[in-house]
């Protein structure tokens, strides 16, 4: 079979014989293989003897200059390779990781990750050192079995060795409660151990915690994941996709497996558990494979573990291209230029969300004392190493304001001095899932309450739909009448709005809305 | 209905609305009379059960919307527990930390 193509920055499009919806196709850029999948999982329309296929949102941002396209079929080629302009720049495409150059592709997921493919075996070797202690480590101080699983038990069990694209090291541990807030302690427990020994977490729910190596980085070398099991009413529970009858996937006792030479604790029955978590045909390589969580399984998950993540790893990538990119520091908001004059020098300034700081920054600069909080470690890794204020002083805090537990850290930790408090949220709640935002104004009205008379809240929104980003989850504008509604439920009040429409070159822009709250 | 109107002859199936005068009941043979009274009988079963299905999915609306409601409740009773289990950690996490303090104080108190 041969197709004529068409590509751009939106869609690609295959004209010729139509395609089974099962079949694998594999876009390269550059040579190199950057997308497989099939045209029954993605975002396609058929019209006539055309295939239309949109780009994962995901690549269609990162879609810039040109590139040689060529398309496989079932692994050969079905097009001529031909020159694809996707804009007017002239550079050739390329995606790269920001900052470490490392190749990208499409992952499972539908998101940009990191291409493991062609790398060297010193890298394996060390997740599987970092694996190997924390195994250790965990049992010695919790009493906790961690076990190999996903992808980690996958290669090894059907390959005889670690995937060669696999990104990570995959561990789990069943937990002895059956209740989810239990085991939602529990792995707050082990959470807490971790982060004691030195080790960088990231928590995605309250049943998927996620190691970063080395750490206190901007870019991390690998990571290693670890997933709460379960079992809840007789149905078990693989963090965060599988739920089959318990029956059905024995987990212990653990027994060791051959893991590139090494023995490692995996699950009693590894087929039962790879059938769990990549279905029944998890022995036959699919390199279109896409995880689709079913519903039941899904909203479970949600609704007992939570998901902290919204988009956190798109505003970490974000914050890893533009430090890569920078010249030089980003400049300050007008808004923040004009509130760090207006307010009495030293004054205490909270600011939710600060990104890469230029705002932040720009208050420390101007006599404040400013304490800073995001969820986005290479933003804050950065604005660590920036120089230091020249007159206030500035205090970093990570914190995934998603989460209630470190919403309440960032209020214990901001209440130190008995001035009035300035928080400042430039458009924070737009990137926060709505218990975020819930729990983000009930930090707000703690610390205004904390700290007394003269304490305001300095929020900015969008509260228009805008295109901004498309490709990102959580992303979008608030609705005025919703925070309205949020900020009396948290008996918060506005003290004054002001609307501007912020637009570039003399396009109209969008509008965005500035209030201070106040207690009563 | 619509159809069953237009096959059978106007006042079997209830009160002729057509307008036309009414025409002398021609005698029928007793085979079509006895179709005929069936064919009532068969009218009124028909209007039963629609009123019985009309009923059926109102109940069924009903049912669903109460199934909606529940699984919102459901979820968000899920919520609510892992929002319990945060309060908790947050609770145990700055009890442990008062902890040591309030050890020394006791001693203090003691000396």
């Amino acid at each position: 079979m041969s197709y004529t193509i068409h590509a751009d920055s939106n869609v690609l499009i295959l004209t010729g014989p139509a395609l089974p919806p099962d079949h694998t196709l594999s876009v390269l850029l550059g040579n190199r293989r950057i997308w497989t999948f099939r045209p029954s999982d993605a975002d396609t329309s058929v019209s006539g003897d055309s295939l239309t296929v949109r780009w994962p949102p995901a690549l269609a941002r990162r879609l810039s200059g040109s590139a040689e396209l060529s398309l496989l079929g079932e692994g050969r080629p079905i097009s001529a390779p031909f020159k694809v302009h996707f804009d007017d720049s002239d550079a050739d495409f390329s995606l790269v990781e920001p900052g470490t150059g490392i190749p990208q592709v499409i992952n499972k997921w539908g998101r940009i990750a990191r291409s493991f493919e062609g790398r060297g075996t010193a890298l394996v070797e060390d997740v599987l050192d970092q694996a190997e202690n924390l195994i250790s480590l965990v049992r010695t101080k919790m009493d906790i079995d961690l076990f190999v699983t996903g992808g980690t038990l996958l290669g090894p069990v059907r390959d005889g060795r670690i995937m060669a694209n696999d990104d990570d090291a995959d561990l789990a541990y069943l937990s002895a409660h059956h209740n989810p807030s239990d085991i939602a302690l529990e792995s707050y427990a082990l959470e807490k151990m971790l982060t004691a020994e030195g080790y960088e977490t990231v928590r995605h729910s309250a049943g998927h915690l996620q190691l970063n190596f080395p750490g206190e980085s901007i870019n991390d070398r690998f990571y290693i994941d670890i997933f709460t099991y379960f079992v809840v009413n007789g149905w078990f529970y693989g963090t965060f996709h599988a739920r089959e009858r318990a029956s059905d996937v024995q987990v212990l006792p653990l027994r060791n497996l051959d893991v590139n030479g090494r023995k490692l604790p995996g699950p009693a029955e590894p087929a039962q558990m790879l059938a769990a978590i990549y279905g029944a045909g998890w022995s036959t390589p699919d390199p279109a494979f896409r995880f689709v969580t079913p519903p039941a399984a899904r909203r479970r998950f949600h609704s007992w573990l939570g998901d902290l993540d919204a988009d956190r790893e798109n505003w970490e990538d974000y914050h890893r291209a533009e430090i890569a990119a920078s010249e030089g520091p980003p400049p300050p908001s007008e808004w923040a230029e004009r509130l760090a004059a207006e307010l009495t020098p030293g004054s205490k300034i909270l600011e939710l969300g600060c990104g890469l700081g230029a705002d932040a920054l720009c208050f420390a600069d101007a006599g404040h004392d400013v304490y800073a909080v995001d969820y986005s470690r290479p933003a804050l890794h950065y604005l660590a190493s920036r120089t230091a204020p020249v007159e206030g002083s500035l205090k970093l805090r990570r914190a995934n304001l998603n989460s209630l537990r470190p919403a309440a850290d960032v209020a214990r930790w901001s209440s130190q001095g008995g001035k009035p408090l300035h928080v400042y949220a430039r458009l924070l709640l737009d990137s926060l899932t709505p218990g975020g935002q819930a729990n983000t104004l009930l930090l707000i009205r703690h610390v205004l309450q904390n700290h007394g008379p003269g304490s305001l809240a300095h929020i900015e929104i969008n509260p228009e739909p805008a295109d901004f980003h498309d490709a990102w989850n959580n992303y979008r504008h608030v609705d005025e009448s919703y925070l309205q509604k949020q900020l009396e439920l948290q008996g918060l009040h506005i003290q004054d709005r002001t609307v501007q429409r912020k637009g570039n070159n003399g396009q109209p822009g969008h509008i965005q809305l500035s209030i201070n709250v106040r207690t009563p | 209905m619509s159809e069953q109107s237009q096959t059978i002859p106007p006042g079997v199936l209830g009160p002729d609305r057509t307008g036309a005068p009414p025409e002398t009941e021609p005698s029928h043979p007793p085979h079509l009379q006895a179709l005929l009274s069936r064919l009532e009988g068969l009218a009124a079963d028909v209007a039963r059960l629609e009123a019985r299905l009309s009923q059926a999915e109102a109940e069924s609306r009903e049912l669903r919307a109460e199934t909606a409601r529940l699984d919102e409740d459901l979820d968000e009773s899920r919520r609510l527990n892992l929002r319990a289990a945060e309060l908790l950690d947050v609770v145990y996490t700055e009890l442990g930390k008062q902890a040591p303090r309030g050890e020394a104080e006791e001693r203090g108190n003691g000396e």
